[in-house]
């Protein structure tokens, strides 16, 4: 369980999040919502460790998180990025973007780790003989896929996707959303997805938080129904989502 | 308005044919939405009609006619005004659509070639009201600033005040919605529909029948570098003939239960 306990985090004289506690159960989806500039992001990287709060503090499992601990929380929280292009080497092969976690973290020999790559890529159905190419003659979908697989490289127990999918065009955004429920059937693991897009939210959500201003402002458990959603602001949301899903019901 | 008569764009380098003979029609007042995946040759063909595409790059054949007159052929001349006052494009990626070293304000005025002071405080009058209409309200704060201090979804919700305010007989939006946020997307798709039913021309390029189905009459769905259908907005999202708009089409809704 991943759980962050009252944390600010302050740039200047601006509040990017303010007095949050979230919590993140095991084999569960996540989902925040919120618009830009909300505080989503530094959440996100807060809860992975690449930045600290101001106050407030972050438990894994009931220890908090401190520079101690720091190493095995970032092997247990993993971060998709947005931008899959910039957040993988554009020289290195596929291969050798999934090869490096498994040296690294999992200190694994050679014959065992071409195996746990195989897997990977059947997992994330990356095309295995693309393996051999560079990263930057993959196409967006499979640098996406890609980046997922080297978070699940690492064996975690959380992924968080920072606004992975909203630039994706619909298809491919429905069969890696699709994907992932079924891989978090399989294997257990917790996912966290930050998107200000509220048909993902509902798509995959066990619990929904919706920030704004760096607060959150509401809360909801298994949300079935675009109207669970109460508050003023949430409704706006709901507002902007049916507006385009209206036009196909005429 | 404008006529595409079987479209044919080749690179030169592989010879591999990008968009395959397509055709279609925009008259006046109406819109017309592109759909399809990535890499379906989408945006080359809306570059293709702002003539935008390198010639030393691609090789373009068919027929592209704006008002009668023919835009594609070798000796072909651009009407005055052709880009910008007749037909205005909104650009995939804001970041690149502006000079990194001018700051906004200067950039935007010098597009719009205001002089005189009276002139150019009616103008800033105006331009206040455009970037209300989508969702900015802090004009001080843009003209001010420089490309790079802005993120991508405000650059591209700048982009698509100035389109409006230059008041084009076409519009051409080139997935203007995709990088920016769900409250902003809705204010921009309001203010677009509005435009349109003040009697503008508009081709949608997108992959959300969500959009298209707010924003035109009539789609023609795409897929590598042919139309493989076309016809009504709702027709074809609700009986689609082909598989692929199918799966396009179940894809832009997710969330089924609830309200629908």
């Amino acid at each position: 369980m991943l759980k962050a306990e009252n944390i600010t985090k302050r740039y200047g004289f601006q509040t990017a999040v303010d007095d949050i506690s979230i919590t993140i159960s095991d084999d569960s989806v996540t989902v925040i919502v919120g618009e830009s500039g909300s505080g989503k992001s530094t959440l996100a990287r807060m809860l992975s460790y690449i930045e600290r709060p101001d106050t407030g503090r972050i438990l894994l499992d009931g220890t908090s998180i401190g520079r101690r601990t720091a190493k095995a929380t970032r092997r247990n929280v993993q971060l998709v990025m947005q931008d899959a292009a910039s957040s993988l080497d554009p020289h290195q092969t596929a291969e050798q973007v999934l090869d490096e976690p498994l040296k690294l973290l999992l200190k694994m020999g050679r014959p065992q780790r071409r195996e746990r790559i195989s897997e990977l890529t059947d997992m994330v159905h990356f095309p295995r003989d693309r393996l051999k190419n560079k990263v930057s003659e993959l196409s967006g979908g499979q640098q996406k896929r890609l980046c997922i697989a080297r978070a699940l490289a690492a064996e975690p127990q959380h992924i968080i996707f920072d606004e992975s999918f909203s630039g994706l065009d619909v298809t491919l955004r429905k069969q890696i959303l699709s994907m992932l429920k079924e891989l978090r059937k399989k294997l257990h693991i917790s996912f966290l997805i930050i998107t200000h897009d509220l048909d993902t939210a509902m798509y995959m959500a066990d619990r929904i938080y919706v920030m704004r201003f760096g607060k959150v402002i509401e809360t909801l458990e298994r949300p079935t129904s675009f109207l669970d959603l109460k508050e003023d602001y949430s409704k706006e949301l709901v507002k902007a989502a049916e507006y385009k899903r209206q036009a196909l019901y005429i | 308005m404008l006529k595409v008569n079987g479209l044919e764009i080749t690179a030169r380098s592989t010879k591999e044919q990008l968009v395959k003979g397509i055709s279609f029609e925009v008259g006046k007042g109406e819109s017309l939405g592109l759909i399809g995946e990535s890499g379906s040759g989408k945006s080359l063909t809306s570059k293709a009609i702002m003539k935008l595409l390198n010639k030393r790059v691609f090789n373009m054949s068919g027929s592209i006619r704006w008002k009668e007159q023919e835009i594609l052929g070798r000796n072909a001349k651009l009407p005055k005004g052709y880009r910008g006052r007749q037909i205005a494009m909104i650009t995939q990626n804001p970041m690149t659509a502006f000079a990194p070293m001018i700051r906004l304000g200067r950039q935007i005025e010098m597009g719009f070639d205001v002089k005189e002071k009276k002139a150019k405080q009616e103008f800033y009058e105006r331009l206040d009201i455009a970037l209300k209409n989508v969702n900015l309200p802090d004009m001080k704060k843009i003209t001010n600033s420089y490309p790079d201090e802005l993120s991508g979804g405000m650059l591209q919700r700048v982009m698509i005040a100035l389109t409006i305010l230059q008041s084009p007989e076409l519009i051409i939006a080139d997935e203007c919605t995709t990088a920016v946020d769900a409250a902003s997307e809705y204010m921009i798709l309001c203010e677009l529909e509005r435009l349109r039913k003040e009697g503008m021309s508009m081709i949608v390029v997108t992959h959300d029948f969500g959009v298209a189905a707010r924003l035109c009459d009539k789609v023609a769905v795409m897929k590598s570098g042919s139309i493989i259908e076309q016809g009504k907005t709702l027709d074809v999202f609700k009986s689609p003939a082909q598989d692929y708009t199918k799966q396009l089409a179940q894809a832009s809704l997710l969330f089924r239960e609830g309200i629908c």
